[in-house]
């Protein structure tokens, strides 16, 4: 450790003459046979089931154990969200566009008033502050998987676009720890997937299959499941199936439905669409799918098979109940292993989301709006995937341009100075993030520079810092613009440029972006 | 100091797994240990990805067949607007750039581009076109494979223009780069304001993500943090001396095209470049019900062919038009037979494009019989000519590589001029 002290102290002084190669250390790999419920079980479990937590939040899931911390996450009903409800409220346009869509519609027109931002807002606003995060971590999980682009959904109806989405996030909402064969049934009567695949144009004769296609490729069997004939009779079956573009009602138009035999996955009858569905819901391989993509989101990739397998059969057994599927998914010890421990990469909703949760800076629209901005920079838009295979996941997210992105959404939230107002109400409670720095520093009695490393590392990684990061960010703290020793001191010139780089460089670090 | 100073400072900690091998084979360079040879000479590639399924039979129509008319009563194109090239083929109306392009000698068209038992799964499909392995799930995409082969590659040897890139562009040594537009590629942490920590801040940045780690995933992340601060610089020093007298249109495709441009004028080295298209994915309302010269599928029409001819023009004011092929890839054509909502369900073969100085122009292969006895089960056209011939024409006779090791063994076309 001492050379390399050396090295640090000869390259900031010119030391590219070294030709020596340095020895870096390695941290020898914890032992991670047996996990403790503490600060780094329960922060994954919130970066999991949730879009993670600060650290006092953590500390209190930490204290309250980690049965009751599953209750809470599924057992959402009893927590009490009021706060959040009544700030939805007040932020509420006059025109109630949320629970009324339909009214929405009628005092919009035909016209298309696609500001998607202030649903994008919404959205963002629970995910941040609700005390329900694994509801709302399962409804984004939903619209990943539902995967219906407002882009789509625009272009093909007169209907206003933002209402529909607004409705699909609803059911989404309503289902997301609830039995999912129902929530299929209520998806495919869902006014913005009949528009998105095509299905309010499915009629007898010359059937459109797009929605018959995806619901068992990507929506419940997977791919290589069923043949073109199931695609074509499944088509069949939802002919006719469409929505009232007056009163949003679901609606079979009988005149277009074909009636006729049908044979899906080997089963013959007039069937229509909720038939088909049922006999989907009779594959072994749809709890399977389910699970796998499930375990894919919300533990690492490439499960074994075997594993799939014993879950699945709770949820089949269950009657595709989805609470049990997610209570057997925490409580696998495979959840907590060596490979599932920030084995996952940070979508750029959970990484931006989660950083303002970290953080726990006073929540404002500012908060709301750079996070949306961020989003489409970063490429995730919400309610805008790219296809209806949903949003790219894994490695694709890690890229040269992205990790600009990422880096810069960094620096321009949280290592810059910016005036933000604590509450969209407040005007004139005005506050910058070096002052709120220095507010932490005091509370937490942030003194020397390692006290300072620690913290933030604390904060953001959750103890998850290698001893290599926190020497290389403690010499930083002692050095001076030109890069030569000056020694940490709160009552340097530049201290506040220094605990913002401090951020900055931590949440840069290759395990910040991991989940 | 700015950041490639400090690059060259860390010299010393390229024993690091971290350091990508070729920021170390940059730096030694620019020590004059070596560097780029000839680049100005290299030929170039670069793939369009017409993403969702592009209707074929819309963008080269075979407007005197009369299984063609029959087929689709709603969507066939009117015969007397249609943009004939000879007696059986015409290009959409939409594509007026494109035409004049072909008549300028600078377009082949390739009828028929398909493989054997063929997916009607985008996912699958593309999947199948990005690794090249039709048999077999892989996770190597073909350009990834070559750019990988390749001696000596440079950092920004393949790059996807764009968001996402496709599997096309990752292999198991990585994702090529991205770049969405030169503006946005770079790192802004302190905008305006005077930044007074750069220089410690940016050392403790190159070292941190130069830390040996502890997964290949970690690893890969800290690698394209470094990739991406060391491409910036290169790149924004490379693009300044970019000018042009071409007017591209205002669409996002034809944004990244001028960006692949700017790129090819800054002589960076980059060998391949992807550029994806997206909305091919026309189920319904393909076309307008009033006029079917109107719709999404004819403005995506046109925007391909706006685009591409203003690119053309670009590269020949650059003179570069010699040193680059564009060829179009797409998950698969759509039915012949149209469906009731003024749309075309997924198909299967389809005709591919290459443009550039180097082709040799016209129609290559056979098109398709539209006859109904000659379609398959599910009545779609079958394929003559297997997509990676065209794969193996790109990479064998235009980037003079190998391509047997990421194809398997597929004859090259004889559609170039080389």
């Amino acid at each position: 450790m001492q050379r390399f002290f050396l090295l640090l102290s000869l390259l900031a002084c010119g030391g590219s003459a070294l030709a020596q190669r340095p020895v870096l250390t390695r941290p020898a790999p914890p032992d991670r046979e047996f996990r403790q419920w503490d600060r780094q079980t329960a922060a994954h479990l919130m970066r999991r089931a949730g879009f993670s937590a600060s650290l006092q939040e953590i500390d209190r899931l930490v204290e309250q154990g980690f049965p009751a911390t599953l209750d809470e996450l599924l057992n959402y009903e009893q927590v009490d969200d009021s706060e959040l409800e009544d700030l939805l409220l007040r932020l509420r346009n006059p025109d109630s566009f949320f629970f009324d869509p339909w009214d929405f519609v009628d005092s919009f027109g035909d016209g298309f008033r696609v500001d998607v931002d202030e649903l994008r807002q919404w959205q963002v606003l629970r995910m941040m502050l609700s005390k329900r995060q694994l509801l709302e971590k399962m409804t984004f999980f939903w619209h990943d998987h539902f995967a219906t682009s407002i882009e789509t959904v625009k272009d093909a109806t007169r209907v206003e676009p933002k209402a529909l989405m607004a409705l699909q996030n609803q059911t989404l909402r309503q289902h997301a720890l609830g039995n999912f064969k129902e929530m299929v049934h209520a998806i495919s009567k869902d006014p913005a997937m009949l528009v998105w695949l095509d299905n309010i144009s499915n009629k007898a004769g010359k059937p459109n299959e797009n929605w018959a296609r995806e619901l068992m490729e990507l929506f419940t069997m997977g791919v290589g499941e069923f043949s073109e004939e199931d695609v074509q009779e499944a088509a069949r079956a939802f002919t006719g199936w469409t929505f009232d573009r007056d009163s949003g009602d679901f609606i079979i138009e009988q005149t277009r439905h074909d009636a006729g035999l049908k044979t899906v996955l080997g089963e013959t009858g007039p069937l229509n669409g909720d038939d088909v569905i049922e006999i989907i819901f009779r594959q072994p391989v749809t709890a399977e799918f389910i699970t796998r993509t499930v375990w894919e989101h919300f533990a690492y990739q490439d499960p074994d098979p075997h594993l799939v397998r014993n879950l699945a059969r709770v949820f089949r057994e269950s009657g595709y109940e989805i609470k049990p599927l997610m209570r057997a998914l925490f409580r696998h010890p495979k959840f907590f292993s060596d490979r599932a421990m920030r084995g996952l990469v940070k979508q750029p909703v959970e990484l931006i989301i989660s950083a303002f949760r970290e953080v726990g800076f006073p929540v404002s629209f500012l908060a709301a709006i750079l996070s949306i901005d961020a989003m489409n920079e970063l490429g995730q838009p919400l309610f805008a995937p790219p296809n209806v295979g949903g949003f790219p996941q894994g490695r694709a997210w890690l890229n040269t341009a992205s990790m600009l992105s990422r880096f810069n959404f960094f620096a321009d939230s949280f290592a810059r100075r910016r005036a933000v107002p604590l509450d969209p109400f407040g005007e004139d409670v005005v506050y910058t993030f070096p002052e709120w720095l220095a507010e932490i520093a005091t509370r937490n009695e942030l003194r020397r520079e390692d006290d300072y490393v620690s913290h933030f590392a604390n904060v953001f990684l959750q103890g998850d810092l290698s001893p290599d990061s926190k020497l290389i960010l403690e010499d930083y703290m002692r050095r001076g613009s030109e890069g030569q020793l000056l020694g940490w001191d709160l009552r340097r010139s530049d201290a506040d440029a220094k605990v913002l780089g401090l951020v900055f460089l931590i949440m840069s670090l290759p395990e910040y972006q991991m989940n | 100091m700015d950041r490639r100073r400090f690059l060259k400072s860390l010299t010393f900690l390229t024993a690091a797994s971290s350091v990508p091998a070729f920021v170390v084979r940059s730096l030694q360079a620019s020590a004059g240990t070596g560097g780029r040879q000839l680049a100005g000479q290299d030929r170039i590639l670069v793939v369009i990805e017409l993403n969702g399924g592009v209707d074929g039979l819309s963008a080269v129509v075979p407007y005197s067949n009369d299984f063609y008319h029959q087929a689709r009563p709603l969507l066939a194109l009117p015969t007397d607007r249609v943009l004939k090239v000879n007696d059986d083929f015409a290009f959409h109306p939409g594509m007026a750039g494109f035409k004049e392009l072909f008549d300028r000698g600078e377009v082949s068209v390739i009828h028929g581009v398909g493989y054997p038992n063929p997916t009607r799964s985008h996912f699958l499909a593309l999947d199948i076109w990005h690794t090249a392995r039709p048999e077999a799930k892989t996770t190597e995409g073909w350009l990834a494979q070559y750019v990988d082969a390749l001696p000596n590659p440079e950092a920004l040897a393949a790059v996807n223009v764009g968001g996402n890139p496709p599997l096309a562009m990752i292999s198991s040594e990585g994702t090529k780069p991205a770049i969405r537009s030169i503006e946005s590629f770079k790192l802004d942490i302190l905008a305006g304001a005077e930044d007074v920590d750069a220089t410690p801040r940016n050392l403790a940045f190159e070292q941190l993500q130069s830390l040996p780690q502890e997964s290949s995933l970690l690893d890969f992340t800290a690698r394209t943090a470094l990739e991406a601060t060391f491409t910036s610089d290169e790149l924004l020093d490379g693009v300044q001396n970019y000018s042009s007298g071409i007017d591209y249109p205002d669409t996002t495709f034809a944004e990244r095209l001028q960006t692949v441009a700017k790129l090819i004028s800054a002589d960076l080295g980059v060998r391949v470049f992807y550029v994806t298209l997206h909305g091919f994915d026309t189920h319904a309302n393909q076309v307008i019900a009033s006029d079917n010269l109107v719709g999404v599928h004819p403005r995506l029409l046109s925007t391909f062919s706006d685009g591409v001819k203003a690119f053309q023009d670009d590269l020949r004011q650059l003179g570069v038009s010699d040193r680059v092929l564009t060829m179009t890839v797409s998950e698969f054509g759509r039915r012949l037979a149209e469906n009731d909502s003024f749309g075309t369900d997924h198909g299967t073969a389809n005709p591919l494009f290459l443009i550039g100085e180097g082709v040799e122009p016209g129609f290559f292969g056979e098109h398709p019989s539209l006859a109904p006895d000659d379609l398959d089960d599910v009545g779609d056209m079958q394929f003559n000519i297997d997509f990676r011939r065209a794969y193996a024409t790109a990479l064998d006779t235009w980037l003079g590589g190998s391509s047997s090791q990421i194809l398997g063994e597929f004859l090259p076309l004889d559609v170039l001029r080389v």
